[in-house]
């Protein structure tokens, strides 16, 4: 049977939200009355789904959705919203919550959302189990030299890597930030051929000059090839660019006190900082960044047996 | 075209909050530079005491970013104004650490705390 814990400071609204549900379907239900005590009630009788308000003691709704999408990514949170709340609903959303459904239209619209969220939730445990069991997987792009394209490729490999779980959030967003940078670097230095040099000169005349190649040969004919291998224990990302190369070690060191206000060299350092190994052919037009699987994440799949429970609506 | 798809720009007294509304990872869209530039024009019209730069919705941004506010510091350095960051993210944080920048501009924990900042 389905599990739903409603979180709600007021016994009235639990009720109401508890009823709602029951008329419609076959859920056991569990009941909080703010986030901190939603908390322990998830740790006992683990829910299929959290339905929630937003304004609530103790921990409000807010923050119960960061922890649960911090500590159980698999449970889907609605939230409750009433007027007033719409700025916090937002954030909540940003933070992960599936869905919201407004307090006065409870009755008329909270069975189906709870169903959509729970079908939807049904096929991302799914899918989690699946990648759980995949092996490798091999990525070949080959991107003209559009720079538009930069941010979608690199989103779709850091998704890849932590559909992997290669990389937990917080390493997620800096791999994205190394892998931008090298296909960046491929784009500008690389394939259009404009230096670090001329936007340390003046900067407006280095994009000028950045547009300009783009449409013309020879270098708007060159494209950035990206390779991704992916494993369980790393993650192997081969950006290449049709350029004649550069020297790597020719950029000053960016931390040197000296450089601070040198435009050059900080793309190659966040490369550096950010994955586990970078280094580039003897051309100098193409860099291998890896990503190696450092401790055991977030478990993917939470445990299915659970303790009896007893309701307290 | 839309002007303020990266930065948000609002005037407060002699203060100008710069917003970013998404992740200028780096150079990937040209906008941004043509938003720099607009920024500095009004840096330049406005001459404000200091600049806020207000990261709230942003986790993360690359060395674009770090370049932009380069260029912005020494505008303002021209006319005797302050830098000053704030809401940056834990890998923001990093990420200025990394380029020492963090040792130029002050990070404030909310956009209150570095308006109180630059005010005293």
């Amino acid at each position: 049977m389905t599990r739903v814990l409603i979180v709600d400071d007021s016994a009235t609204d639990r009720r109401i939200a508890g009823g709602l549900l029951e008329r419609h379907g076959e859920f056991e239900l569990v009941f909080a009355v703010d986030g901190r005590d939603a908390l322990e009630q998830v740790e006992l009788h683990l829910p299929d789904l959290v339905l929630t308000d937003l304004q609530m003691p103790e921990m409000d709704g807010l923050e119960l959705v960061q922890a649960i999408k911090r500590d159980y990514p698999l449970i889907p949170v609605i939230l409750m919203t009433a007027k007033g709340s719409e700025d916090v609903a937002v954030q909540a959303l940003q933070q992960g919550a599936a869905s919201y459904v407004p307090k006065r239209l409870l009755a008329r619209d909270l069975a189906e959302i709870v169903e959509r969220v729970l079908s939807a939730a049904s096929e991302e445990r799914g899918h989690t189990r699946l990648m759980n069991r995949l092996r490798r997987n091999v990525y070949t792009f080959v991107l003209e030299n559009d720079v538009t394209l930069v941010h979608s490729v690199v989103h779709y490999l850091q998704d890849a890597m932590a559909r992997m779980r290669l990389c937990t959030e917080t390493e997620k967003l800096r791999v994205g930030v190394a892998l931008e940078e090298a296909i960046v670097n491929a784009y500008y230095h690389g394939n259009l051929e404009v230096s670090s040099s001329l936007r340390e000169e003046d900067h407006q005349a280095y994009y000028d000059l950045a547009r300009r190649r783009a449409q013309e040969d020879p270098y708007r004919a060159r494209s950035i090839t990206v390779e991704a291998q992916l494993t369980q224990s790393e993650g192997v990302c081969v950006i290449r660019d049709e350029g004649p190369g550069f020297d790597p070690s020719s950029l000053p060191d960016p931390c040197d006190p000296e450089n601070l206000e040198r435009p050059c060299g900080r793309g190659l350092l966040l490369m550096r900082t950010f994955m586990d190994e970078v280094r580039y052919n003897d051309r100098g037009n193409e860099v291998t960044l890896i990503k190696r699987k450092a401790v055991e994440l977030v478990p993917a799949e939470r445990p299915v047996e659970d303790p009896p429970h007893e309701a307290t609506p | 075209m839309n002007a303020d798809r990266f930065f948000r720009i609002e005037q407060e007294g002699d203060v100008l909050l710069v917003g970013l509304q998404r992740p200028v990872g780096s150079l990937a869209d040209a906008q941004i530079h043509d938003e720099v530039e607009i920024l500095l024009q009004k840096v330049d019209a406005a001459q404000p005491a200091a600049v806020v730069v207000d990261f709230r919705h942003v986790s993360y941004f690359g060395s674009m970013m770090l370049e932009a506010l380069r260029v912005l510091w020494n505008r303002l350095e021209a006319h005797g104004a302050k830098l000053v960051l704030c809401n940056v993210s834990d890998v923001g944080r990093e990420i200025l650490e990394l380029a020492k920048f963090d040792t130029l501009w002050p990070i404030y924990p909310s956009r209150a705390a570095a308006l109180a900042a630059v005010r005293k």
